[in-house]
């Protein structure tokens, strides 16, 4: 058995050598580094792709700062990495943790930013102006310990809509007029009967899919937005006085899926909504013989692809701002502001907490924003007439790794944004891809013929304005960290658990059993201790709302 | 044979007595042998359970675990208080089940019959491929799985077409036939992978046996019966008491991604409850509650059933 | 070899039986081969086209373009491949190795620990403390980054130990007997006589640890990726593979999903390609270990 032997110590050898080598390589890197260039960990919780901050935007970004990330992230899924951190007590200098904040805070993993924004902030100051308040942890406790993500001022030019209806289809009945659910039912019944079949298979009315996470996009919020609310996530809050409920628990919400039972009932509804893969829905979708959707426009992104790529875009889809009746309106286009969502925050091990917030602060000022936004000067853009004009637009929108290959873009999420409707000191946008000159030239011919034939410019034209939406003095609900000790969470899971299986079943039932089926879901829910939860979430919305100052 | 009988009565009453320094230094060969590899044990598999006491305590990662405060049963009592805990026991015990049934009948009758292919290339090449679904992941199969059991899918045009039905039966949607659905769809998966053991103990058989019992007028299949089977009793007796350990880790990726909202009743395992309460909700010490459940209940199981099988003469893991 | 042709009439013919397997076998072959070519076609074919669906083994728009994307993208790979290769050589020798040493000892009933270890041994199946404990456990040993935590705590497999061991079990009891009379010591028997006779199994077992090896990528996440130097091909598989809608289901703004998943979904040509990527190995590498375990005709023969 020589061959045992010779193995054996060929993979000692290995071991021993790979270990040596390994021992090396461990040696860390403790920040300081040639060229006066401090490095800096970086922990994102979103970021699924690695990025080694070598891109040009990158490169700009370390000569003007000084600063090179070193960014890590989670994969596979994992949502863990934030308490191994804690558990472990090794912390990078930086840290995007999300909904994990609170565990920071606990263990005092992150440090407090209020005295270094009031000496050193300048550029967060005026970019948050008042709504700075919206940073603070809680009444308790009212530091700042992040400096925030998601935009201060933000327009929506194409909204996702409640549904969506195939281009093809409003051409064919004329271009009507589609603002509530009765009309939008009577559309995908006229254009089905008109055409039971397209590209020689079944047509189907309107396709969900609810048999994985994506019941919430395309069964559970529609409905919220069909009733005029808010997006709060799984809650309805009146926002006068922050009172509090799950929203299942509303009489709009029953009204819309007695509505949608009616719909399912008749044929109208994609009878495997419920049991489809996403790949399935996608190809029913780029098959083209889908009239209506309900969903966001970044779940279809690879449906559209392959529809256009087909040459079928009359096929692709129109966002509908369809509510219960006339009056609602429906809130797509709303500004929520600066809604306190989690950004970065600092380490409280980090030996370059100065710099780390120097970097943060100069992320917020016009420089840099006009930077991550456009890129660099004679490469991404350049100046006509002393505006801004992008000139690799096309690249951007046909490669997938336009980002990560050039910067651009790839640097606004999770750091301070100034928000796709923010202007600089000479009015123009600071956003690349968020102007109606912009968004009017991306679209297709299809697209530009139906919008204009109902006297349009932009999809959002469809939509109420801004203005008529109001602000909001609490938010969006669903991104107020919930304590840890509270049941609030598990009484969540709970019901969003027994709800979806819940509800999905009230759909695909008789509408005879309805008002059966919708009291016992009530009653059960109660049972669930739902109440509790609602005065759970209750205080801590108003909490916020204190915090907030209103 | 006549020898071993009085080995063996010899060797009872030495086992009997105390571990002396004799007997160690006899055996000092083998402990040296064992020793690093316990060491390894303990330290790799027997130093974490520390992590055990989360169950106990309110854990919380800021605090620790020797900092976070004790809070006795509680946990266990909201287990076992909770209805969702139930209903996912009973679906992962009806899964396991029919998981341990099937899947050791198949993938035993697969390599016995594999075993009897006697054309060489053809049977490396079955053995190969056999185990190919092995490395697809989950995600790709039940993917394959809910297209081909749709309602114009496959398996429906099939039926429809040799008139067994007239319409199309919705699988997918019924939660009844979960629980089949996701066995067979495992069985597929993994029959080929699992046989490998079979097929390996087989190898090791003498062939005389078979020609001896040839001689004797035995056909082919009687032959497989009565000596093939035989022969690998003691590693399927083995394999069948391992996965009796394992009937309550089932683990939860496929029941999820083969599942819906409609069978969710059906398709909630307690892997699966334990991820969304438990470590998914970071209620570290309710997660860890579960698992201390499931060891308890892993290794009952086990010690019964190894003594079921040492009693009934097939020879036992222990 | 020639003997046993000309003795055995009965070898030759084939008979009914014969048939009845070679049918069901082919319909194993249809059902088992059928999902990998399914793989295999999407990878083979262009992504946008995919989206359609209804693509069963064969590509319907054929390109090479995904392979393309994954291996251009990625300078890491050749050090990941590598990197997986050298672990799955280590871990699988120095598994086996572990893994033999053990089986044959609690296979020794005359060993006085033999049931405490057993038992020792077999409960660690079915006991965890956890993923929390198990990573202090790591970082209090130094293994963090280190290329060891690939190797050391994977060392031993109840499973694979009860495997081996049941192999040792079937060995008849006279060869220890005779070789204890000539005087040899346990580790010699254990090397000499003990493993030479267990190749099947060693071979199953060698199988089995080198997938695991092979495929593993958490534990690249979890202990080693501060050091790039160290990352595996699955782990660098699997990075290609997130998809930023799954990971952020329903935590995120709309407008937060915009800016993340624009233009960032993996397209399903290039995951079936990544399954394609890490099995292939694999399959290369197998038939050398087939030999081991899947009998000919001849093998028998050879052993007595």
């Amino acid at each position: 058995m020589k061959w045992n032997k010779k193995m054996l110590m060929a993979s000692c050898a290995l071991s021993a050598s790979m270990l040596l080598a390994a021992c090396n390589n461990d040696v860390s890197k403790d920040g300081e580094s040639e060229d006066g260039v401090t490095t800096l960990t970086f922990f994102s919780a979103d970021l699924t792709k690695d990025d080694k901050f070598d891109n040009p935007v990158a490169k700009e970004i370390t000569k003007k700062t000084g600063v090179k990330l070193e960014i890590s992230h989670p994969v596979g899924g994992d949502t863990q990495a934030v308490p191994l951190m804690i558990a472990s007590g090794d912390y990078p200098d930086m840290i995007f943790g999300k909904g994990d904040i609170n565990k920071l805070i606990d263990a005092g993993a992150v440090i407090p930013l209020d005295d270094l924004i009031e000496k050193k902030g300048d550029n967060l100051k005026a970019l948050y102006g008042d709504q700075i308040v919206r940073l603070k942890n809680s009444t308790e406790d009212p530091q700042i310990y992040h400096v925030g993500t998601g935009g201060v001022q933000n327009i929506v030019l194409n909204p996702s809509g409640t549904f969506k209806i195939q281009l093809e289809a409003l051409k064919e009945l004329g271009y009507p007029e589609i603002k509530t659910l009765e009309d939008f039912e009577n559309a995908l019944k006229d254009y089905k009967a008109k055409y039971p079949q397209i590209n020689g298979q079944d047509t189907i009315g309107l396709s969900l899919l609810g048999s994985d996470w994506r019941w919430l996009i395309t069964v559970g919020n529609p409905a919220g937005y069909a009733s005029g609310y808010q997006d709060d996530g799984q809650w309805l809050v009146d926002s006068e006085t922050g009172a509090t409920k799950y929203k299942f628990q509303d009489e709009k919400f029953k009204e819309y899926f007695k509505w949608l039972n009616h719909m399912y009932d008749e044929g109208l509804v994609d009878p495997e909504s419920f049991t489809q893969k996403y790949d399935t829905y996608i190809a029913k979708i780029s098959s083209g013989r889908v009239i209506g959707l309900a969903d966001q426009n970044w779940d279809i992104n690879d449906g559209i692809a392959a529809l256009k790529a087909d040459g079928q875009s009359w096929r692709t889809y129109a966002p509908l701002a369809v509510t219960l009746e006339d009056g609602i309106l429906q809130p797509d286009t709303k500004d929520y502001g600066y809604t306190g969502t989690t950004g970065v925050s600092i380490s409280s091990t980090s030996e370059h907490q100065e710099k780390a917030f120097e970097f943060l602060d100069w992320m917020a000022s016009e420089e840099a924003q006009i930077l991550v936004n456009w890129g660099i000067e004679g490469e991404n853009y350049e100046i006509k007439d002393g505006k801004r004009v992008a000139t690799d637009i096309k690249e951007s929108q046909t490669d997938p790794n336009y980002s990560l290959k050039t910067g651009v873009g790839n640097y606004i999420y999770p750091f301070p944004q100034w928000g796709t409707g923010a202007v600089d000191s000479t009015g123009q946008p600071i956003s690349r891809s968020d102007t109606k000159e912009l968004a009017m030239s991306n679209y297709t011919e299809e697209e530009k013929e139906v919008i204009s034939s109902y006297g349009h410019e932009v999809w959002a034209d469809f939509f109420p304005s801004p203005d008529q939406l109001g602000d909001t003095k609490h938010g969006r609900a669903y991104e107020i960290a919930i304590p840890a000790s509270s049941d609030l969470t598990v009484i969540q899971q709970k019901a969003d658990d027994y709800t979806t299986q819940a509800i999905t079943d009230i759909i695909i039932s008789k509408p005879s059993e309805f008002e059966k089926k919708w009291t016992a879901m009530q009653e059960k829910l109660k049972e669930m201790d739902i109440e509790k939860a609602n005065a759970d979430m209750t205080d801590l919305v108003k909490d916020r709302m204190e915090l907030w100052g209103n | 044979m006549e020898v071993a009988p009085i080995v063996n009565q010899e060797k009872k009453p030495q086992k009997e007595k105390k571990i002396t320094w004799k007997k160690l230094k006899d055996q000092k060969v083998l402990i040296f042998m064992a020793l690093p590899l316990v060491i390894w044990l303990i330290v790799f598999c027997y130093v974490p359970l520390f992590g055990w006491i989360m169950a106990f305590q309110d854990y919380k990662p800021a605090l620790g675990v020797s900092n976070s405060p004790w809070v006795g049963l509680k946990h266990f009592k909201a287990l076992f208080e909770d209805e969702l805990f139930y209903r996912s026991l009973i679906n992962t015990l009806g899964m396991g089940g029919l998981g341990i049934i099937f899947g050791t009948f198949s993938s035993i009758a697969f390599a016995l019959l594999l075993n009897e292919l006697r054309f060489t290339r053809f049977k490396k090449f079955t053995q190969t491929v056999s185990y190919l679904p092995h490395f697809v992941s989950w995600v790709i199969v039940a993917n394959i799985v809910t297209t081909m059991l749709s309602t114009n899918g496959v398996l429906n045009e099939l039926l429809m077409s040799l008139h067994i039905i007239d319409s199309p039966i919705q699988f997918m949607s019924d939660p009844e036939k979960f629980w089949y659905i996701v066995t067979f769809s495992d069985v597929w998966k993994e029959m080929g992978w699992n046989a490998i053991i079979y097929l390996a103990a087989m190898v090791s058989i003498d062939r005389e046996m078979y020609e001896a019992a040839w001689v004797d007028g035995a056909s082919r299949f009687k032959q497989m019966i009565h000596i093939t089977l035989p022969s690998i009793k003691p590693i399927i007796m083995i394999l069948l008491i391992l996965s009796i350990g394992n009937l309550i880790n089932i683990g939860f990726e496929k029941q999820m991604l083969l599942g819906n909202n409609i069978v969710a009743d059906k398709a909630l395992v307690l892997d699966k409850y334990a991820l969304d309460y438990g470590i998914g909700m970071f209620r570290y010490s309710y997660g860890t509650a579960i698992g201390i459940f499931k060891s308890v209940v892993s290794i009952i199981l086990i010690f019964v059933f190894n003594s079921i099988a040492k009693k009934s003469g097939n020879g036992g893991l222990m | 070899m020639r003997k046993l042709f000309r003795k055995k009439n009965h070898l030759n013919r084939v008979t009914g039986f014969d048939l009845v397997i070679a049918a069901i076998m082919i319909l194993v072959i249809i059902a088992t081969l059928y999902p990998f070519l399914n793989v295999l076609a999407i990878s083979l074919n262009d992504s946008v086209d995919t989206a359609k669906g209804g693509l069963h083994i064969l590509p319907r728009e054929f390109t090479f373009a995904n392979y393309v994307e994954i291996f251009s993208n990625n300078d890491q790979l050749l050090l990941a491949f590598t990197n997986s290769v050298l672990r799955t050589v280590v871990g699988t020798v120095a598994g086996v190795l572990c893994t033999c040493v053990m089986a044959y000892v609690i296979s020794r009933k005359d060993f006085i620990f033999r049931r405490h270890i057993t038992t020792l041994l077999v409960v660690t199946m079915y006991v965890s403390g956890g993923l929390i404990p198990g990573y202090i456990l790591i970082r209090n040993l130094g293994l963090i980054n280190s290329f060891a935590v690939y190797i050391i705590p994977a060392l031993l497999s109840a499973f694979n130990v009860i495997v081996i061991r049941s192999f040792i079990d079937s060995l008849p009891d006279a060869l220890e007997e005779s070789a204890k009379i000539d005087g040899a010591n346990d580790f010699v028997i254990f090397y000499k006589i003990i493993m030479p006779l267990c190749v099947p199994a060693i071979a199953t077992v060698a199988l089995f640890i080198a997938v695991g090896q092979w495929n593993s990528w958490f534990d690249t996440y979890l202990y080693a990726r501060g050091n790039v130097n160290l990352t595996t091909l699955q782990y660098e598989l699997i990075k290609i593979l997130d998809n930023a809608s799954t990971q952020n289901a329903g935590n995120l703004s709309n407008a937060a999903m915009e800016q993340l998943n624009a233009g960032k979904t993996t397209p399903e040509s290039i995951k079936m390609a990544i399954t394609i990527i890490a099995t292939v190995p694999i399959l290369i590498v197998y038939p050398f270990l087939q030999k081991y375990f899947v009998s000919g005709l001849t093998l028998g023969a050879v052993k007595n």
